[in-house]
């Protein structure tokens, strides 16, 4: 056996090595997701809404990102939306936009028997906005069926790259959640990290706008609208309170109008002071509070009339 | 195409396994192809402009070599001077030009119109039209023999692993790997896997990490920052830029050993340079040399009176600030190291009738501060260079010396910096110690697979939400 042989042969093993660390990273990374908020409830999807098939009265679901998870008390909102037999479902994934709340909602919610009666999307600042940095692996794992994938690739993912990694995402664990679980981590590493993650994150996206003041685009929006339409479920968006205040898109507001759909304006919230958020848009468990009753009094007539099968 | 993405792996991978397929003159003929397309790729109109100059530096150099009278090589050098130059100038430098005029003439009364040209810079010009222009040096010289084959020439120029950033190669060192049929030696392919591994680390683990949070001190009012904030920020830049950059050259070094070329080690661990000499001799290691050969020597070099030589370097290290772009700030960091290096030339100057002794290593123990010390001073130069103003990197300066509130910015991103940081710093020191920059891949096979393991999960798992471009793209 020559030394180049053997050259070759020592790197087989070192690329074995590798790959096999690669497959205890990703078993880690499916262990470590089984405990986290946001991959939870993705994967408790089917369950969930298992519960809307044939339910009478037909649910409620509250679409959104972290702004719900962390501004919704369900315990309000169940007491004053759950009526007997109509379930009350919250999916409200973090780092999540409008392009992920349109493939959720066509993959889980649209089926006949599944539509719920009222969908409630939260959003601020810029959520409903094309512009959005889409996660393709997560949407490879839980937002998309494969029959999905050439709507996916003609409107949302057209770079070679993130083709590559919404098929990653449906096979990887560690692909799909990456942003989770980089945060989990890390949050291991500095306690605050989330919260001056967020500030820093903010920041940033701030004044990239102001020095690239490209105007938005809601072509992802109209397309969601017209898919919840479709199901004939009633929807209902609510522009979520954050710290510093933000001016609601005039297109958004066309969108809305033209589609019949309200808008709640929750921007400003009596009660509810900046002290009441942790960081520059998550609500404290107070804030929440008081939020989740006031959005639950906007929401009653809508509820009354889903209860008068209206 | 950039290289931490997938289609520059997936055309990678269509290159090599045509490569193998073909005969030497058809691999370079493919290779001529496929560098044109990697670059055409961002804007076919630069590629327009690399293959009009490729003809032109073709062309001249020839005319160099087959003239007998000086006079008029000297002129078809000057020729392919002033045209490399005049790009370089016209790309990067009119803009930059037109408003310093323009604040002159307000500044001296005069209220002339406000215009500039919309210019877009094509990717790595510096780096290719520095190459082009050493070639017709270097044959001007004599030290080489003009490319009569023209495929050969222009895959020199365009050679596509170190196109867009560098090394910037010499046409002595590349040119005949070009001509000469290539051979893979024993170790190539564990060689260039430990690049590449290495380089993609640098690049999406460090540099991009970095990036947030230098991007979030450099572009906050600095009225509102903090001592240690802009102290995180410069040290998470210096960070950023060195696995920006490093990474780049990695890459393509490991890239073309897969291809079976050689190309130069552009960073030996600058951050363990106990002087600024010694700084120049690990960073950007190319461009120094390219500096050196031909700028500081032809300049004098060290052959004068110690002024002269001070001079030289200064206006050495100044060119090199401009070579970086347009602006003040660079025009700075160049000065700022033009005279850390005749300040360190001053302080060792040998006396009157005293030879130079050959450097001795001093020991780790007097080697350790110094780094901390050369690293500091460094990190000057790199808030002169990251900096949107001089006045911006005037006060974010003071205010390491006069505001020493520890925000929760910086007791959370000191910590998830060390976490970025410390493997790459404890991985390098021991290449250092070992003083070859490939010690791991002739270690034992079980610890190049460790660290392997770790770069691989990182890149898997801690690859940042926004990948960003290479720093020095825009050079």
């Amino acid at each position: 056996m020559n030394s180049s042989t053997s050259s070759f042969k020592t790197e087989c093993k070192v690329i074995l090595f590798v790959l096999l660390s690669l497959v205890l990273v990703e078993l880690y990374a499916r262990h470590l997701s089984r405990g986290m908020w946001d991959p939870r409830q993705l994967r408790a999807l089917p369950e969930q809404t298992a519960q809307l098939q044939g339910a009478q009265p037909k649910g409620v679901l509250f679409l959104g990102n972290s702004l719900f998870r962390d501004g919704l008390d369900p315990e309000i909102l169940e007491s004053t939306l759950e009526k007997p037999g109509r379930p009350v479902l919250r999916l409200a994934a973090s780092g999540t936009t409008i392009t992920d709340w349109y493939y959720y909602f066509r993959t889980y919610f649209s089926r006949k028997e599944r539509v719920p009666e009222l969908v409630v999307v939260g959003f601020a600042r810029r959520h409903l906005d094309d512009q959005n940095r889409l996660v393709p692996g997560r949407l490879g794992a839980y937002s998309c069926e494969m029959c999905d994938t050439p709507e996916v690739f003609s409107e949302d993912i057209t770079d070679f790259g993130g083709r590559v990694e919404f098929f990653q995402g449906m096979a990887l664990v560690s692909v799909a959640h990456r942003d989770w679980l980089r945060h989990r981590y890390l949050m291991r590493v500095a306690d605050n990290y989330p919260e001056t993650q967020q500030r820093v994150h903010d920041d940033l996206q701030l004044r990239t706008q102001k020095a690239v003041p490209e105007a938005p685009t809601y072509t992802r929006l109209r397309r969601f609208i017209q898919t919840v339409r479709e199901s004939r479920a009633r929807l209902v968006f609510v522009a979520m309170p954050t710290k510093h205040p933000y001016a609601i898109n005039s297109e958004i507001l066309i969108a809305a109008r033209e589609a019949g759909v309200p808008i709640l304006d929750c921007r400003e919230v009596p009660g509810i002071s900046r002290a009441d958020f942790k960081d520059n848009v998550h609500l404290t468990p107070d804030g929440a509070r008081v939020f989740s009753r006031y959005l639950a009094k906007r929401l009653e007539p809508d509820a009354a009339r889903l209860a008068e099968g209206r | 195409m950039i290289f931490s993405t997938y289609v520059f792996w997936c055309f990678f991978a269509i290159v090599v396994s045509l490569y193998f397929m073909l005969s030497h003159r058809w691999q370079n003929r493919m290779l001529l192809v496929a560098s044109w397309v990697f670059y055409g790729w961002w804007d076919v109109r630069f590629l327009l402009m690399m293959f009009g100059t490729t003809v032109v530096d073709y062309y001249l150099a020839q005319r160099i070599e087959d003239s007998a009278d000086r006079r008029v090589q000297k002129r078809w050098l000057m020729v392919s001077v002033v045209m490399n130059l005049g790009l370089l100038a016209f790309f990067k430098y009119c803009n930059f030009f037109i408003e310093n005029t323009h604040a002159m003439l307000q500044a001296i009364g005069f209220q002339p119109n406000p215009w500039t040209l919309q210019v877009i810079l094509p990717v790595g010009i510096s780096f290719y039209t520095f190459q082009e222009m050493s070639y017709c040096i270097d044959v001007y010289r004599g030290e080489l023999k003009a490319s009569r084959k023209f495929s050969d020439f222009a895959l020199f120029v365009a050679f596509f692993p170190q196109l867009v950033a560098g090394p910037i190669e010499r046409a002595t060192k590349l040119l005949p790997q070009v001509q000469r049929p290539r051979v893979l030696k024993e170790g190539t392919f564990t060689a260039g896997l430990y690049l590449v591994m290495l380089g993609l680390f640098k690049k999406i683990i460090i540099a991009d990490n970095m990036a947030q949070i230098a991007d979030w001190v450099f572009t906050s009012d600095v009225n509102t920052l903090t001592g240690p904030e802009c102290l995180l920020g410069i040290y998470a830049f210096a960070f950023q830029i060195y696995g920006d950059f490093s990474g780049y050259s990695c890459i393509a070094q490991g890239v073309a050993k897969w291809l079976g070329f050689e190309l130069m080690d552009n960073f030996r661990m600058p951050y363990f340079a106990t002087s600024p000499s010694d700084f120049w001799r690990r960073w950007h290691i190319s461009l120094s040399q390219w500096l050196r050969d031909y700028l500081y020597i032809p300049l004098g070099g060290n052959r004068g009176s110690s002024w002269k030589t001070y001079r030289n370097l200064i206006l050495t290290m100044l060119l090199g600030g401009l070579w970086h772009g347009a602006a003040w700030t660079f025009v700075l960091w160049g000065l700022f190291h033009g005279v850390l290096l005749a300040a360190w030339r001053w302080v060792n100057e040998p006396e009157p009738g005293q030879k130079l002794e050959p450097e001795e290593q001093p020991s780790l123990l007097y080697r350790l501060p110094m780094m901390v010390l050369m690293f500091h001073l460094v990190c000057v130069g790199w808030l002169l260079f990251r900096a949107e103003s001089a006045s911006q990197a005037w006060t974010m300066a003071s205010l390491l010396f006069t505001n020493f509130d520890v925000t929760p910015f910086v007791s959370v991103y000191a910590r998830v910096m060390a976490f970025f940081i410390t493997p790459l710093l404890l991985l390098e020191f021991w290449i250092y110690m070992q003083d070859d920059l490939l010690a791991l891949t002739r270690a034992y096979w079980l610890r190049r697979a460790a660290v392997y393991s770790y770069c691989a999960a990182m890149l898997l798992c801690f690859a940042p939400e926004i990948a960003h471009e290479f720093i020095y793209f825009q050079f």
